[in-house]
């Protein structure tokens, strides 16, 4: 019965909204453009230190913060912000509680807090805590925002008609309570004066270290993973045309990463004041999240299963289904990172800068990118995209960036790595740091030229994404559409 | 009993516990009997509203024809 009311009533009864979706989706893409340029710009400025010609504002160490918020907080987050109230609304078939109101009140607010963060970032405001920079001020505005978002999304929830939560909500779900709960407790701290920016840590000393790593590690987590998870369940089988392969696979794919998560922070502490023990149960913790990982790798290719030949004709599903090969290949690389032994040679080096990027641009932005385009032509009522030859074209140079960026960062890591702990015959330490300094530029200029690739990547996406608002369709996707070649849904009436 | 030994008595279950709740999970997920019904969520997000691509643009319902082939 009420699965009957879910299949008929939905195009007629619910008035789904969209609105607050195409929003979300411009401001991903346009945040991603930022995140991709002061990428490029701080990449430049390491490899040519003269880029860094004061005034302060504009070096690379007030840069850098900009970089990784635009890149975490305003691409990822507004990519995931605006995929989950899409997916929670369709596979709910309920429309967003709270009405347009709330859900307008989300959106502007959200991208008043990343205003609120960058600009305090270029003026010096920061907790240096890394991806907790934003100081009180703001972290107080981003509570409200968030907890606006969960009321929205649980209201949503609560009110759906399908009697089954599908398993991407409860992704998104995790995502929105866990960060929640992170955010606030690694940003409690007391402000200098209600009328200052600046505030004091309420921990000190290791165990603040270790809440700020029990926040960074499930940042990644839960931000980077959980939420993007619950793009790749629901979009997909979606653009694939096919359920996922294993509903259960993705049930215990989804518990085991809740439990295990949490425990893995202290890995980032290696060889520090935290406690021996912490250290090992951090990194235990990691290596048993290889099962959860490959489990939700192996679900989201296999979904594929039967039809594979879709990768050859859809770029859009090219997109997503690469993302899921690089999560499976950062998945695999973290756990080794966080091996004491292994630590002791990669911590502090480049090979955690290529291993994260591996992660932010394989996983998070590939997904994200795929979700943009599958999603773009249906908000605003097209039959597909302007061109799917611009996003073939954006895939391949997206990715010859991605291989140039982590590869050179892997060889300059383990160098650097192995220059810090060279002795020669007399126990001296073989090189001098600025040796090590000298001996990265190479790598530097190489990365610098992956993430120049990347961002003209992304420049094409606008382009397309732009001409596809306007309602222009390219000759060649035009054609593909009628051999069929892709799966386009007419637009609804 | 002090607060003391309450806490005490938690925290040396406490793993064992979730270990359980954690099996529990799986092999709720792997009952036979759930089997049908997990299959029946995984097709969620594909009786959405759009008609879907094979069914030449016939409505909402064309997902319903592959649904029922699916069953024979």
């Amino acid at each position: 019965m009420a699965e009957a009311i879910g299949r008929r009533e939905t195009a007629a009864a619910v008035a789904y909204n969209e609105e607050v979706v195409r929003w979300f989706m411009l401001a991903t893409v346009f945040w991603g453009v930022v995140a991709f340029l002061m990428g490029v710009v701080i990449a430049l400025q390491l490899a040519y230190p003269w880029l860094n010609p004061g005034p302060e504002y504009f070096n690379f160490g007030r840069l850098r913060p900009v970089h990784t918020s635009a890149a975490i907080f305003a691409f990822g987050g507004n990519a995931l912000l605006g995929t989950s109230l899409f997916v929670v609304q369709r596979t709910c078939r309920a429309s967003l509680f709270g009405g347009p109101g709330l859900a307008a009140f989300l959106f502007w607010g959200y991208q008043f807090f990343i205003l609120l963060a960058a600009s305090g970032y270029v003026l010096g405001i920061t907790q240096s805590r890394e991806y907790a920079e934003p100081e009180w001020y703001a972290d107080l505005w981003l509570t409200i925002i968030w907890v606006t978002y969960l009321v929205i999304y649980l209201g949503t929830i609560i009110r759906r008609r399908e009697p089954h939560i599908y398993v991407a909500n409860w992704f998104y779900l995790a995502f929105i309570v866990t960060i929640a709960m992170l955010h606030i407790v690694n940003n409690l701290a007391v402000p200098v004066s209600i009328f200052g920016t600046k505030s004091y840590s309420a921990f000190s000393g290791v165990q603040d270290a270790l809440t700020q790593w029990w926040y960074g590690h499930n940042a990644v987590g839960f931000f980077l993973t959980a939420g993007f998870l619950g793009i790749m369940y629901y979009f997909i089988p979606k653009r694939a045309d096919r359920p996922v392969y294993s509903y259960r696979l993705s049930i215990v794919h989804f518990w085991s990463l809740i439990f295990l998560y949490i425990w893995a922070g202290p890995h980032h502490l290696h060889y520090t004041a935290l406690p021996e023990w912490t250290q090992t149960l951090g990194m235990t913790f990691s290596v048993m999240l290889w099962m959860p990982s490959w489990g939700g790798m192996i679900n989201g290719l296999m979904t594929l299963s039967g039809a594979w030949d879709k990768l050859r004709t859809d770029p859009v599903l090219r997109f997503l289904v690469v993302s899921v090969g690089f999560y499976g290949m950062s998945t695999f690389e973290g756990p080794v990172m966080s091996i004491r032994a292994v630590n002791g040679l990669s911590h502090y080096t480049d090979w955690t800068i290529g291993h994260v990027h591996s992660g932010a641009l394989g996983w998070v932005a590939f997904i994200s990118f795929g979700a943009v385009y599958h999603l773009v032509p249906r908000l605003w009522n097209q039959r597909e995209l302007y061109s799917l030859k611009l996003v073939s074209y954006h895939f391949w140079i997206s990715t010859i960036g991605i291989v140039l960026y982590i590869t050179s960062m892997w060889i300059s890591g383990i160098m650097q790595g192995l220059m810090w702990r060279a002795y020669d015959h007399l126990g001296f330490l073989q090189y001098s740091f600025v040796e090590t300094v000298e001996a990265m530029h190479p790598f530097y200029v190489v990365r610098a030229l992956g993430g120049v690739l990347f961002l003209i990547g992304s420049l094409i996406m606008v382009y397309n994404v732009w001409r596809t608002i306007r309602g222009d369709v390219s000759v060649e996707t035009r054609e593909a559409l009628r051999q069929g070649a892709v799966a386009a849904p007419a637009p609804a009436e | 009993m002090s607060l003391e030994a309450i806490r005490e008595f938690f925290a040396s279950v406490w793993g064992l516990w979730l270990m359980a709740v954690f099996i529990g999970i799986v092999v709720w997920a792997f009952w036979p009997r759930n089997r049908k019904r997990f299959e029946e969520a995984s097709r969620i997000p594909l009786r959405d509203d759009e008609p879907r691509p094979r069914d030449g643009g016939q409505g909402p319902d064309g997902g319903e024809l592959e649904r029922d082939a699916d069953k024979q």
